[in-house]
């Protein structure tokens, strides 16, 4: 992302709405003027898909399993009550 | 022969398909394996005494989180227990299946993969329990900042605001993965 100084207006609308766009809760509105500019800015572009990408790869990391003892306990309390 | 209403075996099919989700949370709230099995264990036998209060179509996922994280308080306050630091990533035993395919596909990636989840781990382990929160709650499991304020008992804007202050930090504190593109090289 450029320096504050250069920055662009519509620059500062994506920093601003970035966490927001990425999770979803982003009005249409915004989302469409968000998307309109990071088809015209380079820098905007590589810096969403970037943030996106700590995102989803940072969830998908921590998304663990309970362990098969745990399942088979809760299926059983779920039996027997 | 036991016979369940219907509102019950739905609630159980909740309880199940949830259950991946209800150990993450009590990971995340108690940082130790054991007890975040006992705290899902304590979350079920709770609910289960409150399955008249449950509503088919419901948001059954957000209900056993506020479950469990009272019952979480409420042992925290009646009990002074040290934290022990937990490994989050001993907990991930399939791992190698889920991060198969075209994302992680070569020895070398996948040991990248486990550093870099190391460093996730590590990463979350310094945030405090209110940020640490909500990225679980808002990234990991998707709820929506209305639903994790109505679970954590705070506003939405605060919701927000720490979200996007953890995951500042998160990504301050992983930079050097994704600087050096070894995290990044696929969406």
């Amino acid at each position: 992302m450029k320096g504050w100084e250069s920055m662009s207006p519509e620059c500062l609308f994506v920093l601003d709405n970035y966490n927001d766009y990425i999770s979803g809760e982003l009005d249409p509105d915004r989302v469409s003027r968000v998307e309109a500019h990071i088809r015209s800015c380079p820098n905007c572009e590589i810096f969403l898909g970037k943030a996106s990408r700590i995102h989803g790869r940072t969830a998908g990391l921590l998304r663990v399993q309970a362990p098969q003892t745990l399942r088979k306990s809760i299926s059983s309390l779920l039996e027997k009550t | 022969m036991n016979t369940k209403s219907e509102n019950r075996l739905a609630f159980e099919n909740e309880v199940m398909v949830n259950l991946d989700s209800m150990y993450r949370y009590a990971l995340h709230l108690v940082r130790n394996q054991d007890d975040a099995s006992d705290l899902v264990q304590e979350t079920c036998a709770r609910s289960l005494k409150a399955t008249n209060r449950f509503k088919q179509g419901t948001n059954a996922r957000a209900w056993l989180y506020a479950i469990m994280r009272n019952i979480f308080f409420n042992q925290r306050r009646a009990k002074s227990r040290g934290e022990i630091p937990s490994n989050w990533t001993d907990e991930v035993e399939s791992g190698d299946q889920r991060f198969t395919g075209s994302v992680w596909p070569q020895p070398f990636e996948m040991f990248l993969r486990d550093m870099m989840r190391e460093d996730i781990d590590k990463a979350m382990a310094m945030l405090s329990i209110d940020f640490r929160g909500v990225v679980l709650l808002c990234d990991v499991e998707g709820f929506s900042y209305a639903e994790t304020a109505e679970i954590l008992d705070i506003p939405v804007g605060t919701v927000r605001s720490r979200l996007h202050r953890a995951r500042a930090l998160l990504q301050k504190m992983l930079s050097q993965w994704f600087n050096e593109g070894l995290g990044v090289n696929e969406s």
